[in-house]
This record gives structure tokens, sequence and C-alpha cells, in this order.
């Protein structure tokens, strides 16, 4: 408890199904007989998960990544329950000038760049996944 | 041979997962049962005290009442508008449909801090609204994109010849939207709701810039008494409200399914 160690932790915890989620919804669009054509062919199950399922899989993956980013780089509550009250991330500086110290000028570009941050990496991911879809 | 062991490690992994999503919420229920001051775990002794403590916690009841009022007049506002928008959307080809549904959808990518403050600071600039209205604006506006979402994908799932065949039996505009399109797509309507609901119920870091020093929601009341006690009085609080959750979350998966809702279908 209250450790950087114990804040990824958190963030792992309560962001985990998100990822699995978007995942998933990826892994149900592929074509059931895509993996059972490798197995046919030879593929053990561990190859089919490497050269098949990981491969067509990949823009859910990177959607998912980008998801739990945003979302944990956002994040106030587990890191301020969870973390040391030494070490700060910019959601718990955020909080503190606005509510603490008042100093909203500080705090508003905190949050600009916060959001700039977060808008900036959805939108190189979401360009990487169209090209990796056009590509397949 | 080898394929035994790959499904030894797989089954293992799957196991290990398990441990480590549910164990946290297990040790919170048995810590709220034990009978020690402090949180401890495995819990000393059996009582319900904490419960009692928990119930009678003036703090967690009073943002007990203010979450579930917030969270259901919010659902209540945002869910017609949701539902509204995903029709249009849906249905008709206009120019900027994208666009409006990309700023429908916005919130999604809006951190809950970012619109709270965004929303603290332009409420204290006209200086309007209470902490009420300023918890029901910026709830209303998170769970829209969520009510918008699970519509679109119940009316995308929709076989558009049903409401031909209405239309072709004579029904009116109004009649095949009311007997025909919203009964087929209830499921969807419902399932955003819900969740739109949890989510607001559960909602802290947007609530933290929109609350005052009377008007505080339970997340944020959970936080501010978790700072100053260790008492398991807030893991009693929390094991009745995972048992409500989960009853909620049941209900979603037996109306449209949590991959519906959750799933990465914008």
């Amino acid at each position: 408890m209250y450790t950087d160690f114990a804040v990824v932790m958190g963030l792992v915890h309560v962001l985990l199904p998100y990822a699995v989620l978007t995942i998933l919804a990826s892994l149900d669009k592929l074509d059931p007989n895509l993996p059972e054509a490798a197995k046919t062919l030879g593929a053990s199950g561990f190859t089919v998960l490497r050269d098949v399922l990981f491969p067509l899989a990949l823009p859910g993956v990177v959607a998912a990544g980008t998801i739990v980013f945003s979302l944990a780089m956002s994040s106030y509550v587990t890191p301020a329950l969870m973390g040391s009250p030494k070490s700060k991330v910019v959601t718990t500086v955020v909080y503190q000038q606005f509510v603490v110290v008042f100093n909203w000028h500080f705090g508003a570009v905190l949050v600009a760049i916060l959001l700039a941050t977060s808008l900036l990496i959805i939108l190189l991911t979401l360009s990487a996944v169209s090209r990796m879809r056009t590509a397949q | 041979m080898k394929k035994d062991a790959s499904e030894i490690v797989l089954k293992f992994v799957e196991i290990a997962l398990y441990v480590f999503l549910l164990a946290p919420l297990v040790m919170v229920v048995a810590t709220s049962f034990g009978e020690e001051a402090v949180q401890t775990f495995p819990p000393r002794g059996f009582s319900l005290a904490w419960y009692a403590k928990a119930l009678a916690e003036p703090s967690f009841m009073a943002g007990l009442k203010l979450s579930l009022f917030v969270a259901a007049l919010a659902t209540a506002i945002a869910t017609p508008i949701g539902v509204a928008a995903a029709i249009a959307i849906h249905r008709n080809r206009f120019p900027g449909r994208n666009a409006l549904q990309a700023f429908l959808l916005g919130p999604l990518l809006v951190p809950g801090i970012v619109l709270g403050i965004a929303i603290l600071v332009v409420a204290t600039a006209l200086d309007v609204g209470s902490a009420t209205e300023r918890l029901l604006f910026g709830h209303t506006l998170a769970i829209l994109p969520y009510s918008i979402r699970t519509t679109l994908a119940a009316l995308t799932r929709l076989d558009p010849t049903i409401e031909e065949a209405a239309k072709l039996f004579g029904a009116s505009d109004t009649q095949t939207l009311f007997y025909v399109t919203l009964p087929a797509v209830a499921p969807g309507i419902v399932a955003g709701a819900i969740f739109g609901f949890i989510l607001s119920f559960d909602e802290a870091a947007l609530s933290l810039f929109l609350i005052d020093v009377d008007t505080v929601t339970l997340p944020v009341a959970i936080i501010s008494h978790v700072e100053f006690n260790v008492d398991p009085s807030v893991t009693a609080l929390s094991a009745m409200l995972i048992l409500g959750t989960l009853f909620l979350t049941l209900l979603i998966e037996r109306t449209l399914g949590l991959r519906q809702v959750l799933g990465n279908n914008a």
C-alpha cells in the first residue's frame, strides 16, 4: 500500500475488464473457421494463438491499450487512495490546485495538458488501427 | 503431451486472473464482518456492528440519498435524449451526421476530471446553478454517450424490413415508432439506462469538482471517510454496494449483454 507499485496494481485491477471486453469484441468478429483451418493444417494451439489469432485481433489489442491508457492517465480515485501522498499524479495535483489552494490558472493549464495528451494519443492510435485494418 | 502442458498453463493463468480480480472483493466482504475497530484480514470474530455503524453514519446516508437522486434523474434525462439522437443518427443521412455522432459520443473521450473542472469553471464564471444542478448536468453529459451507443447497437441489429412491413400495413410514422421500433430496441435502451445509472452512482472524479460542503455524493463521502478513518464501516458499506451493483449488472447481462454495452463498437 501507498507506493507507486500499489497504484499500478490497483489500476490494472480496475481497468482489466475494459481491456478484456475490447479484445473480446474484436475476437468475436473473427471467422471461427480460421483457427480451425490452422489446426487442420497442423498448427499447435500456441502457434494458432501467436500466428493467427493475435495478428487478427491486433487492432482490438491496440484499441484496448489506448482505452486503458487514457483511463489510467485520467483516473483520480485509485492514485488518491492507494498512492503515497509524496508521489503525485497529474489528477491529484489538479485536485489540489482547484480545491485546496484555489490556483485555478495553474490547475487549468494542467487539465489542458492532460486533455491534449489523451486526445493526441487517441487520434494517433485510431489512425494506426485504421491503417492496420486497410492493410488486412 | 505438449498440448496437455499448454492447457495446464492456460488453466493456471485463468485461475490466477480470477484470484486477482475477485480476491479484493472477497477480502472487503470478509473484513466487514470482523469485530475489531481496524480493518483486519482474516477478520477476528463475527459481528454485524459495522453494518449498523455504516447505516447510521450521516455522511453515508446523505450521500446515498443524493447519489441515488442524481443517478436516477440523470438517467431519466439522458435516456430520452440518447434514444432520440440514436434514432435520428441511425435513420437519416444528413450533412454533418458523422460530426454529430462524434460530438454526442465526445464525453466518452473526455476524462471525468476534465469534464468536472470545465463545468465548475463555467458555472462559476456565469454564477449559475446549485451543487445539485451542477451534479445533474455533469452526470447527464457523462452518461449520454452510453445511452446513444446501446440504442444504436440495438437499432443496427434490428431488421429494417420490420419497420417497412408496419408502414405497408398502414401504420403511421408515429405508430411505427411506438409500436414497432421502440419495443424492438427496448432491451438496448434498458441496458443503456441501467449502465448509465451505475456509472453515475459510481462517479467520483467528476463529482469532486461539482459538490459543495452540504451536497456530497456517496463515492466522495467514502473517499473523505477513508482519508481519516480505518474502521470497517466503509467495508460494510462497500459490501452492500457490491451486492447492489452485482444485481444491476446481472440485469444488464439479461437484457442486452455486457459485451454490447462495453464492447468496442463505437
